[in-house]
């Protein structure tokens, strides 16, 4: 085997090529009032799998949850559209607080330019047992349709496949005498393997030691 | 086919259908999919989308026109990206719920398979009990299946076998005990006709001697002589009786039609007894009764067992019905009378020689004894069918195959 092909080589390199991601990539959580705010985001809209996504037309969910099992009950979320007649994105934002912020942007540079200035209220400091953590580990899925997107499609898939309500050719009448049950089961089936799934994850730690002391 | 065997040849079927049907569907599901949301379907709708913005840019007036269709176009196109999103879901989705289909269908057929299998090892081992227990003399044997399947059909060969092995034994016991009884009837006939001939000899010569002379006791002598006759002559008829009997002759069997033969006896002897109504129920058209008989000996069975209703009868008038009713195997003759049936004490025995109810000197009960082996002659039987105080009925067999000794 070749050098460069031993295990320990491979692992080394990987471990170099991640690190920046961690590392240097994380928002910040600030006290803001009762709540522990993201803020400073990192530019993962510019980011080449999310931006793709970002322009269909369909809602793409950014989804900021905790990680970790005993987390305390934490979470935000933004959700972009690309409005096509208009050329311009639809943005909400809502943070655990429940308060939903929505906006309008033009271009792509503005959407950016709003992630950076974006305050996500992810936690409720009073939730957070004392003393803080030195850092919370945050995970960010990008979803690329929303619920109602799938719900829609997974309708339509439904009815598309059921040849019995939409055609009245030949292959419909062979399966009138089908089982409806059966045949409504295996549509199901099919169309609940539609489902909201991240296209990519993120992952960040972030400090906790600069709010350590304060008192939310 | 054994279980195994069978298990193994299912095994390997459902292994074949299962590789076949893997192939031809995952050269299926992928390409259809593949056809559904090829990259040029998205290209064109989003080209569309293009247009339809462009013509409501060009055609202000319309735009919400262009605008209802761009939505329906794009709403459209999402669904499809959803689904492009989705493929392989959708594709592990179905072939998961094939599988299952196909594996539960498996599942289905092997356990079919094997139920059928096992309940055909079960039955082949009620056959093969039911072989043995004919093998070791048993008739009596009920196998228990009554499908019309080979198993089924074997089964009722063994059942009859059976049957037929009994109606044999039957046959064969009843045939020795009437050899038996017709060996002694032939002695004591031959025994008595000697000693009778001599006694009519002398007491004839005694006569002649008496003849010529005037004794004083010649008319009392003359009615002693008379009187010694009438004994020696009603002797002689019961030795002729016996001699009938041991000597009742093989039948010549020809082909009969059972039915016209029956006719032509309740035409010939309407009249033949004056308390007694023949009567032939009408024969089925469908019922084939041509049968193997010698005309003059069921003719002869059939007044013997009249004559017996009649003497059964008395002074009252009564009816005598003859019915006839077929197997493939068999043609059966009833005769039923509405006399005051037979005796309880003599059923058990009825056909055995010297069984009688009736006074002495009145027949020596070898009627039905002499009927019996002339059916068991024709390879028949006669036998009681039914007794009772409503009357009795005799049911006579014929075979339609002759038998081996009398073709």
């Amino acid at each position: 085997m070749s050098r460069l092909l031993e295990p320990r080589r491979w692992l080394l390199l990987l471990f170099l090529f991640a690190l920046p991601i961690g590392a240097k990539e994380a928002p910040r959580l600030d006290v803001q009032g009762q709540h522990l705010v993201l803020t400073d985001l990192p530019p993962i809209l510019g980011d080449v799998e999310v931006k793709e996504h970002l322009t269909t037309g369909l809602t793409t969910s950014i989804q900021f949850s905790p990680r970790g099992r005993g987390q305390p009950v934490a979470g935000a979320r933004v959700e972009i559209r690309y409005d096509l007649w208009d050329e311009i994105f639809l943005v909400a934002a809502g943070g655990i607080d429940g308060a939903v912020a929505r906006q309008r942007l033009d271009s792509f540079e503005a959407l950016e330019g709003w992630w950076k200035t974006l305050d996500l209220p992810f936690l409720d400091g009073s939730q957070l047992a004392r003393p803080w953590p030195e850092s919370l580990r945050i995970n960010v899925d990008v979803v690329p349709f929303s619920q109602a997107e799938q719900d829609d499609t997974q309708r339509w898939f439904s009815e598309s496949i059921d040849r019995r309500r939409s055609g009245t050719d030949a292959t419909g009448r062979a399966v009138e005498k089908e089982p409806e049950t059966l045949s409504r089961t295996f549509n199901l089936l099919l169309a609940t393997s539609i489902r909201r799934q991240a296209v990519t994850s993120f992952h960040w730690s972030v400090p906790l030691a600069a709010s350590a002391g304060g008192t939310p | 086919m054994s279980l195994r065997a069978s298990f193994t040849a299912v095994m390997l079927m459902l292994l074949s259908a299962g590789v076949i049907f893997n192939f031809f569907q995952s050269r299926l599901t992928g390409p259809l999919f593949g056809f559904g949301l090829h990259p040029e379907v998205l290209s064109i709708l989003e080209a569309s989308l293009e247009d339809q913005r462009w013509l409501a840019s060009r055609d202000p007036d319309n735009e919400p026109t262009y605008r209802q269709r761009f939505g329906t176009t794009e709403t459209l196109m999402h669904r499809l990206q959803i689904l492009e999103h989705s493929r392989d879901d959708i594709e592990r989705r179905y072939q998961f719920i094939l599988t299952v289909v196909f594996a539960s269908t498996a599942l289905l057929v092997i356990g079919g398979v094997m139920a059928r299998q096992t309940r055909y090892e079960s039955r082949l081992g009620r056959l093969q009990g039911a072989l043995a227990d004919l093998a070791g003399g048993r008739t009596d044997i009920d196998v228990g299946e009554r499908r019309r399947d080979t198993i089924g059909r074997i089964a009722t060969m063994i059942e009859r076998t059976s049957r037929a092995m009994a109606r044999d034994r039957r046959r064969l016991a009843a045939l020795e005990n009437l050899s038996a009884w017709q060996e002694s009837a032939r002695r004591h006939a031959h025994e008595i006709r000697t000693p009778l001939t001599g006694a009519r000899l002398e007491l004839t010569r005694l006569e002649g001697l008496l003849a010529g002379q005037d004794l004083d006791c010649s008319d009392e002598v003359r009615e002693a002589t008379r009187s010694v006759l009438q004994e020696l002559e009603r002797l002689g008829r019961f030795t002729q009786e016996f001699t009938s009997f041991a000597r009742v002759p093989k039948p010549v069997l020809e082909p009969h039609d059972l039915g016209a033969l029956v006719k032509e006896l309740v035409t010939t002897f309407e009249a033949a007894w004056a308390n007694l109504t023949l009567r032939f129920e009408a024969q089925d058209a469908s019922v084939d009764a041509v049968v193997p008989l010698d005309r003059d000996m069921v003719r002869r069975v059939l007044v013997n067992l009249c004559d017996n209703s009649s003497l059964a009868l008395g002074d009252t008038a009564g009816t005598v019905t003859l019915s006839l009713s077929a197997t493939p195997e068999s043609v059966f003759l009833d005769v039923a009378d509405d006399g005051p049936g037979v005796d309880e004490s003599i059923r058990s025995r009825l056909f055995e020689p010297y069984t009688t109810t009736r006074s002495i000197g009145k027949g020596m009960g070898l009627g039905l004894a002499i009927c019996k082996k002339i059916l068991l002659d024709h390879d028949g039987d006669l036998e009681l069918l039914d007794s009772s105080s409503a009357g009795a009925t005799f049911r006579l067999t014929f075979n339609r195959r002759p038998p081996e000794d009398a073709s």
